[in-house]
């Protein structure tokens, strides 16, 4: 599961898919002034300025190495929480490890 | 490690992964972090089950279990536990493998709250997925050969059928079933869930299982930490039994001590 198919096209353009792929950092993208809602761990939530799931991390004040997330039920690889680009209505699940036999 | 009255080849060999000890202990329910962390260390387990849950995004609190135990000392087991489908149940695992690196779930998929019992059709289904995926699968299972067969069948690299319902500390409610299950598969026999108290942990090693998970028998003892170097003790003399291989039984009795040369007899 590389997580980036399914988003794929949708508002970016060929460069920016192109970066996608590529696993860089989209040039030109700057943190949105609007809102965004998403949908987190089952609360809906209005976040101001994300545009990547590193973004929704730290506004989360949730350290990257700890957890795993999922963005409509694709797994989305840590090295790519900087480049997987968030939209409106996502639906993003974020796990830890918790005691459990 | 902490098996060192075993001889030193016997290991419990998952996926070509060896450990020493074969006792497997789960992370649940303990008071403290500090406490399961003691626990662990005394159970002179390798491997450990977790469990991934949703982060509270309300409220992320700083301390987390993965402070207290290890990666690198112990093999992190994370479950599937609350999965009631297949689907659920392989988010998970894929969660759990990006979340912390390791190829290796305990893949459970639960079929009735009450008693916590496998649905098998979906845990087949499951571990099949996986399987196909790239994941070592260990699937708690119930205590049914022919489903033990078909997990084995579909690629799994061990079984884990449960001695009694999880939490339940019934013991074993079905020796010979874990037996017929040993006979038929080729992978490890784990058996998880159920175990009350020591003894049951010896019987199950007697039996020939290849290990024992548990979590409550040892995190609701009125001290876990006694009961966990309980069940270190009772899972190494288990195994010890069963290497040594037990008498067999007889109705009567056979006299230990020599029957001449007792003082007052006449022959």
């Amino acid at each position: 599961m590389n997580g980036c198919g399914a988003c794929l096209g949708r508002g970016r353009s060929s460069a920016e898919a192109a970066a996608f792929l590529l696993g860089v950092p989209i040039p030109g993208r700057r943190p949105s002034t609007g809102t965004m809602k998403l949908k987190v761990n089952g609360e809906s939530l209005e976040l101001n300025g994300i545009v990547t799931v590193r973004d929704l991390l730290h506004s989360l004040k949730l350290q990257p190495g700890r957890v795993a997330v999922e963005v409509n039920l694709e797994v989305i690889p840590k090295d790519r929480y900087e480049t997987t680009a968030l939209h409106e209505g996502d639906e993003v699940e974020i796990v830890s490890f918790v005691g459990g036999g | 490690m902490m098996a060192e009255d075993l001889p030193a080849n016997d290991c419990l060999e998952i996926a070509g992964r060896k450990f020493r000890s074969r006792l497997i202990v789960g992370t649940g329910k303990y008071a403290s972090f500090a406490q399961n962390r003691d626990a662990v260390e005394r159970s002179g387990a390798e491997i450990v089950t977790v469990a991934v849950r949703r982060v509270n995004i309300l409220d992320p609190t700083k301390e987390n279990l993965l402070d207290y135990l290890d990666p690198k000392k112990y093999t992190i087991l994370p479950n599937t536990a609350g999965c009631y489908t297949a689907e659920d149940a392989i988010r998970t695992c894929r969660l759990a493998r990006e979340g912390g690196g390791w190829e290796m779930v305990k893949l459970e998929v639960i079929g009735d709250e009450k008693t916590l019992f496998p649905d098998t059709e979906q845990l087949v289904k499951a571990a099949a997925q996986l399987v196909k995926e790239g994941f070592i699968v260990l699937p708690y299972t119930n205590d049914d050969p022919i489903v033990a067969r078909k997990l084995e069948d579909v690629g799994c690299q061990a079984v884990m059928p449960l001695a009694a319902p999880i939490g339940s500390g019934l013991g074993i409610r079905n020796p010979y079933n874990i037996l017929i299950i040993k006979e038929q598969v080729r992978v490890p026999v784990i058996v998880d869930a159920g175990v009350g108290t020591a003894s049951d942990a010896t019987i199950t090693m007697e039996l020939g299982a290849d290990g024992v998970l548990m979590n409550t028998a040892i995190a609701g003892a009125k001290d876990p930490l006694m009961m966990a170097e309980a069940m270190r003790h009772a899972v190494i003399a288990g195994r010890q039994a069963y290497l040594a291989g037990r008498i067999p039984m007889k109705l009567y009795a056979t006299a230990s001590s020599p029957l001449t040369g007792i003082i007052g007899r006449s022959f």
